[in-house]
């Protein structure tokens, strides 16, 4: 005998019609397997459908407020904690940074110092050289030209830009909308 | 009424733990009953309901407004809860060995509140022997009465494997009720 028919119109929680109804029923009659599932079925879904929804304890909100703040405190910890590793693991890194470009100098400090000296003097060189540069353009440049004209065209170009910083600081600043 | 949840959403979702805690306090028996029938025992279930809302409260800004929160909320339980499941597989012990849940008695009577107990030891008995999915599912439809659709939304399975999954959960507790009590099952027998 074929149960299987038998047994998905039991578990189904469609509305049997009157035709599938009987014949279940006389199936059920004969058949000791079905019948015996139908009436624990029958006996389950009364325990399913009988019991309540089941409250929490009293209190459960402030529970939740009191979990939820020591959650917070402990993101908070957590994140302070990344923090501070952070900043160790910088510090860390840079120190033995700063260790490994020094030990050249612990073993020949002499050598550091003197490259270092060689460098300074030849910054100064150069400046030397730009400024006897530029003196020397200035003076060719100048030779020329009466001292009236530069000293006007020194009064008109600050002018200019004494009138492009004010228009500048106009149209940028900022300004108040009402509504 | 249901204006002023949907306004304590809004609230909630910019960050108000006052409207999340009116959120809460409306929630907590519906999500606690789902983690109660989920894991069986009380001080789980209240574990699992306070992490729900811990969790529902860190998500309130991906929540869509066009859902049911009620089954948002639920679905955030019931799969906290399989996960939960899942991974006391590893440390199983048999519904006997467990203890009787305390439930907070409504009753005066002593029989009330042991036949209380009794039944909910038979529905855990029940629900234990189902797959931590299907189980969310039996709960789903018995006792929040949600239509096949909406377990389907809760749980993100297809229609079809919801009732395949409902079917089977009945079977396999009918099949557990027998095993259990087949001298009463027996002895009802209505002779031809």
């Amino acid at each position: 005998m074929n149960h299987k028919p038998y047994q998905e119109v039991i578990f189904s929680d469609q509305e049997l019609t009157c035709d599938e109804a009987d014949l279940l029923q006389d199936h059920i009659l004969q058949c000791d397997d079905c019948y015996q599932l139908s009436t624990a079925w029958s006996t389950v879904e009364r325990e399913l459908q009988t019991p309540q929804m089941v409250d929490p304890e009293p209190g459960f909100v402030a529970r939740w407020q009191v979990r939820l703040e020591a959650e917070q405190e402990r993101r908070q910890n957590q994140q302070n904690m990344i923090m501070l590793s952070t900043t160790w693991g910088a510090a860390a890194a840079l120190l033995i940074a700063i260790v490994y470009l020094a030990i050249p100098l612990i073993q020949s400090p002499k050598v550091v110092l003197y490259t270092y000296l060689y460098q300074l003097l030849n910054l100064f060189s150069v400046v030397t050289f730009v400024q006897s540069f530029t003196a020397g353009l200035m003076d060719g440049l100048t030779s020329g030209i009466p001292w009236v004209t530069i000293v006007f065209a020194v009064g008109l170009i600050t002018l200019m830009g004494v009138l492009w910083v004010v228009s500048l600081r106009v149209l940028t600043r900022s300004r108040s909308v009402t509504l | 009424m249901q204006d002023n949840e949907g306004q304590r959403l809004v609230q909630a979702q910019k960050g108000d733990p006052q409207a999340f805690a009116y959120i809460v306090e409306k929630y907590q028996r519906s999500v606690y009953n789902m983690c109660y029938r989920m894991l069986g025992n009380a001080q789980d279930a209240e574990d699992a309901a306070q992490e729900t809302f811990l969790r529902t409260y860190k998500a309130m800004r991906r929540y869509d407004k066009d859902r049911s929160f009620s089954s948002w909320i639920l679905s955030i339980a019931a799969h906290y809860c399989i996960d939960q499941i899942r991974r006391r597989r590893f440390t199983t012990i048999s519904v006997e060995e467990l203890p009787v849940p305390d439930l907070p008695d409504i009753s005066p009577g002593m029989e009330n509140k042991l036949s209380k107990k009794e039944e909910q030891l038979r529905i855990r008995t029940l629900l234990e022997i189902l797959d931590p999915t299907d189980r969310a599912a039996v709960v789903l439809y018995y006792w929040y009465d949600y239509s096949y659709k909406e377990i389907c939304e809760t749980l993100s399975l297809s229609l079809s494997a919801v009732k395949s999954r409902l079917h089977r959960s009945r079977r396999a507790m009918a099949l557990c009720w027998i095993e259990r009590q087949p001298a009463t099952v027996n002895a009802e027998r209505i002779p031809a």
